[in-house]
């Protein structure tokens, strides 16, 4: 075989024995929008299915999940069919794999992960340690999976919040998408991505997740799970959440409300900075947080004229605005030592970034050294703009 | 090389010379021997002179001499005008020639040979020969004209500004049309004949001073040495001249517009006109110049810049958009927006073809509709149109045949393939296109980009006359003042230079210094000094 033969066999099958070889059309596909995981519960299945075969000790050994898949129905999407706008699929199984394979064959087709929007993770799993490493393992895994997909733990189980008939948006996915999109104005919601909560496990082992609660035809996402050595430990409220994401500096539109000479006066957030410091005081361990608003009167009171255009009322407002955020961060943060010793704002990687000496020391006894990490928080507020006054 | 070898060698035997002798008969007798049974030939055969005395034959083809001519400036001038003129001269019988040449026959253009095989060929071309007894010379009266086409608006590269003379057959018409714009002595017009059997007249137009020496050269020698039968269209010769026969890709401009053509002149090009056909070569092309509309030039420069770059994107389109509609709903769907993502996927939901099957079927029948709308006649031409419109895109959909987007997607292409200003350029993207297609069915995206690597690669490696294909991206003689005219086209204050890629001579165009102008007619502002 001549030399320039034998070099093109190699170089052709270079090209040719590389590439995509998974083609699947389009239309094959179940484009799985949201999909929700449940820790399979042997006593309550065998309660509601009564004496069925699904309960012989055998089978319940091997059911560890329940996976419930959403996953629209496109032809109605595309204006062409008609139907239920979204299919529903749940099965039970030993890991996440073996499900998405078995309802798969179930379904016929593909499911593709590409476009998924949201992961579930009901409230029991989320309290198991072993089950969640196996969640985030697969969800990191998975080339397919989007690191800014949601990753919410729900207040009961997730198959009954996807199984909610929603009002509006036919795909729950992308509903949830949206509502967390429009959430963004009232930093009450965590706005945590699949991608933030596994950097953060990775670095300090803690995490917020938001929370998915659901009614007859709605879902809300409200407060957030912390996490803690990959397994829920505590629930957050809302204004716990907000106080998080301003140390996150992930604070985009908020709404504080604060009392000045008897009235109620709502403050627009609409530019927050916030800056991390670790600084060492005195043999103490100091996280600063240094947080600047501008914001604008939102509401007032009416034919109450004048006040609006001074200097020193507006520096009041002001500072009741930043009095508030100081009281909020610095109460979160002391809880978040105290109750949970959960590192949520990733303190240990400023230490290690900033003070990589101290960081050695402490590295190892961590857990121990966090609640004794002292917080100041140092809020500015400006306030821009009064609105429309007479 | 061996084929090319075999093609340009020469035929070493050229046809031995015929004297034409004194004896005005046996002259005669060999032209209608050689020319048997050519029924369109005319021989006339006429006596001059007071006693009728004087032995004249003319021949001609008829319908490629202008009889009108023959019959009033030259056979009554000869046979009645002579006969009136008294004889003064005594020895007027031996300077009968000169007298005749000089002095009777009312045409501009008159030569003499002594070659009968010279004048087969004048006579053949239209000229018209004069045989005189006792004489061994004969005279060759330009008579050449023949019914033709006016000089009509070209039907491909219509601009909307700009001169719509075009082309036609006859190549002095068309060298006359080059040389009404530019009035310069440099510019040269080399005839020659190519054709053993054809003897085509062939033109190689170039502005002396400009024009790259050695991409004339190899011009000249690469005529010089075609050695074929007949030249029916200048596609003759452009595939006999070209680099690369293996390419896609035209190496060659052509053209139907004169101005086009004095505008490559001038830019330091050559030009080949064929006889017979209104489609004139440009060499050297690259394919910055086939994206090049002359239009860009008479337009102001936003506009045409914004035009320009929008055909590249076009060209592009045309190109990849069916193998990336493949590519991204067979492999690659999570590269779709979500919505889009399950819009296609419920468009397709009942088409029963995979996606590679239908966009082949629709391409095709595109080609089909292409084809059939160029043999069928103008007015059923439009019938077409409504067919394949109708039939093929509202009725597919419907019937569940092809999903809408793909629809979409083959009328984008087609409409990006017809904005180039080159027909040639864009029928080899056609064919590129089914080959990107059938990687993108088998390789995904992967493969498309494989195709497009592979094109570039070949792009790269592609020269015309030596200069690089794809200048002026590559190639060491392109500079930076040569991008002036490739995505935009630059003011023309601005583009003073002609194209450096090209090595031409007395590089400047344009002397003009802003700052003069401006500050001597007023600041522009209306404000005079």
């Amino acid at each position: 075989m001549p030399r320039w033969r034998k070099i093109s066999i190699l170089l052709l099958s270079c090209i040719l024995l590389t590439g995509c070889w998974d083609k699947v059309e389009i239309e094959q596909r179940a484009f799985v929008s949201a999909m929700g995981i449940d820790k399979f519960d042997p006593q309550e299945e065998q309660e509601k299915d009564g004496a069925e075969e699904e309960t012989e000790p055998e089978q319940i050994s091997r059911n560890r999940y329940i996976v419930t898949y959403r996953y629209p129905n496109t032809s109605v999407i595309a204006g062409k069919g008609e139907g239920e706008p979204v299919f529903k699929a749940t099965s039970i199984g030993r890991t996440i794999t073996d499900i998405n394979s078995e309802v798969a064959t179930k379904l016929g087709g593909n499911l593709f992960f590409g476009h998924l929007k949201l992961i579930v993770i009901g409230n029991s799993l989320a309290e198991d340690e072993q089950l969640m490493r196996e969640v985030f393992d697969y969800i990191e895994r998975n080339a397919m999976i989007g690191r800014k997909i949601h990753y919410m733990i729900a207040s009961g189980k997730a198959k009954d919040l996807l199984e909610v008939k929603l009002a509006r948006q036919p795909v729950a996915g992308l509903f949830v998408r949206d509502i967390i999109e429009q959430n963004m104005r009232t930093s009450q919601i965590a706005d945590a991505d699949i991608g933030y909560i596994l950097r953060a496990l990775h670095e300090s082992r803690a995490a917020i997740t938001p929370q998915l609660e659901g009614s007859e035809d709605e879902l809300k996402v409200a407060g957030a799970a912390v996490l803690k050595d990959y397994k829920k430990i505590g629930w957050l409220g809302e204004l716990e959440t907000g106080a998080i994401m301003f140390m996150m500096d992930k604070v985009k539109n908020t709404e504080i409300t604060v009392r000045v000479n008897e009235l109620f006066i709502p403050v627009m957030i609409y530019n927050s900075r916030t800056a991390v410091k670790v600084e060492v005081r005195d043999g103490e361990i100091y996280a600063v947080f240094d947080i600047e608003n501008e914001g604008e009167l939102s509401q007032h009171l009416f034919e109450l004229i004048g006040d609006t255009y001074e200097d020193e009322y507006l520096r009041d407002v002001a500072k009741a605005v930043s009095e508030k955020i100081k009281n909020q961060v610095e109460d979160t943060f002391i809880r978040s030592q105290k109750e949970f010793n959960a590192d949520l704002i990733q303190i240990n990687e400023e230490l290690r970034k900033h003070e990589p000496d101290l960081w050695d020391e402490v590295r190892d006894n961590w857990e121990e050294v966090y609640p004794k990490v002292k917080v100041e928080a140092n809020v500015e507020t400006d306030i821009r703009r009064i609105g429309t006054t007479r | 090389m061996g084929f090319f070898d075999k093609l340009f060698e020469k035929n070493e035997n050229p046809i031995p010379k015929i004297p034409i002798v004194k004896d005005f008969q046996n002259n005669l007798d060999q032209i209608k021997e050689i020319l048997k049974d050519g029924d369109d030939i005319i021989y006339r055969e006429f006596m001059v002179g007071q006693e009728q005395d004087m032995k004249f034959g003319l021949v001609y083809a008829e319908g490629l001499a202008d009889k009108n001519l023959l019959n009033e400036h030259i056979l009554q001038n000869l046979m009645v005008l002579c006969r009136t003129a008294p004889m003064e001269v005594p020895d007027l019988r031996d300077k009968i020639y000169e007298t005749i040449k000089n002095g009777s026959v009312a045409v501009t253009d008159l030569k003499e040979i002594d070659d009968i095989q010279v004048a087969i060929d004048m006579i053949l071309s239209g000229e018209s020969i004069l045989l005189l007894n006792h004489w061994d010379k004969a005279l060759v009266i330009a008579t050449k004209g023949w019914p033709m086409r006016g000089v009509n608006a070209p039907d491909t590269e219509k601009v909307i500004r700009g001169p719509s003379d075009g082309f036609n057959e006859t190549l002095r018409v068309n060298t006359a049309l080059v040389r009404r714009r530019i009035r310069d002595p440099k510019f040269k017009i080399k005839q020659m004949q190519v054709g053993q059997r054809s003897k085509t007249d062939i033109a190689i137009l170039y502005i002396e001073d400009i024009v790259n020496k050695d991409i004339l050269k190899m011009v000249k020698e690469r005529i010089d040495a075609i050695d074929i039968d007949a030249i029916m269209e200048s596609g003759y010769i452009e595939q006999l001249i070209q680099d690369s026969w293996r390419s896609p890709f035209p190496q060659m401009q052509h053209t139907q517009r004169p101005d086009t053509v004095a505008a490559a002149l001038y830019e330091g090009r050559v030009a080949v006109i064929v006889d017979n056909t209104p489609f004139v070569l440009i060499m050297p092309a690259t394919v910055v110049t086939l994206i090049q509309s002359p239009e860009d030039y008479y337009e102001r420069p936003f506009i045409a810049s914004a035009i320009r770059m929008l055909r590249f994107a076009a060209l592009i389109l045309s190109l990849i958009m069916p193998s990336l509609y493949i590519a991204i709903t067979s492999y690659h769907p999570g590269m779709l927006p979500t919505d889009l993502a399950m819009y296609v996927a419920g468009s397709r939901a009942n088409v029963p073809f995979p996606a590679f099957i239908e966009a082949f079927i629709m391409e095709a029948a595109l080609e089909l509709l292409r084809e059939a709308g160029i043999r069928l006649p103008g007015p059923i031409g439009s019938t077409i149109g409504i067919v394949g419109g109708l039939v093929l895109g509202q009725a597919a959909v419907e019937a569940g045949i092809v999903s809408p987007l793909m629809v979409i997607v083959v009328a984008l292409t087609a409409i990006a393939g017809y904005s180039s200003p080159s027909y040639s350029l864009a029928i080899s993207y056609r064919l590129l296109r089914f080959v990107m297609m059938a990687f993108a069915a088998f390789l995904g995206l992967y493969g498309v980009i494989w195709v497009i690597i592979a094109i570039l690669i070949h792009l790269c490696n592609l020269k015309s006359f030596g200069v690089p294909y794809l200048s002026p991206f590559v190639g060491s003689a392109a500079t930076p003042q040569d991008f002036k005219d490739v995505f935009i086209r630059a003011p023309l204050r601005y583009m003073k230079n002609r194209p450096q890629y090209l090595h031409a001579g007395d590089s400047q165009r344009l002397a003009y210094d802003t700052q003069e102008i401006l500050t001597e007619e007023g600041d522009g502002n209306g404000k005079q000094k």
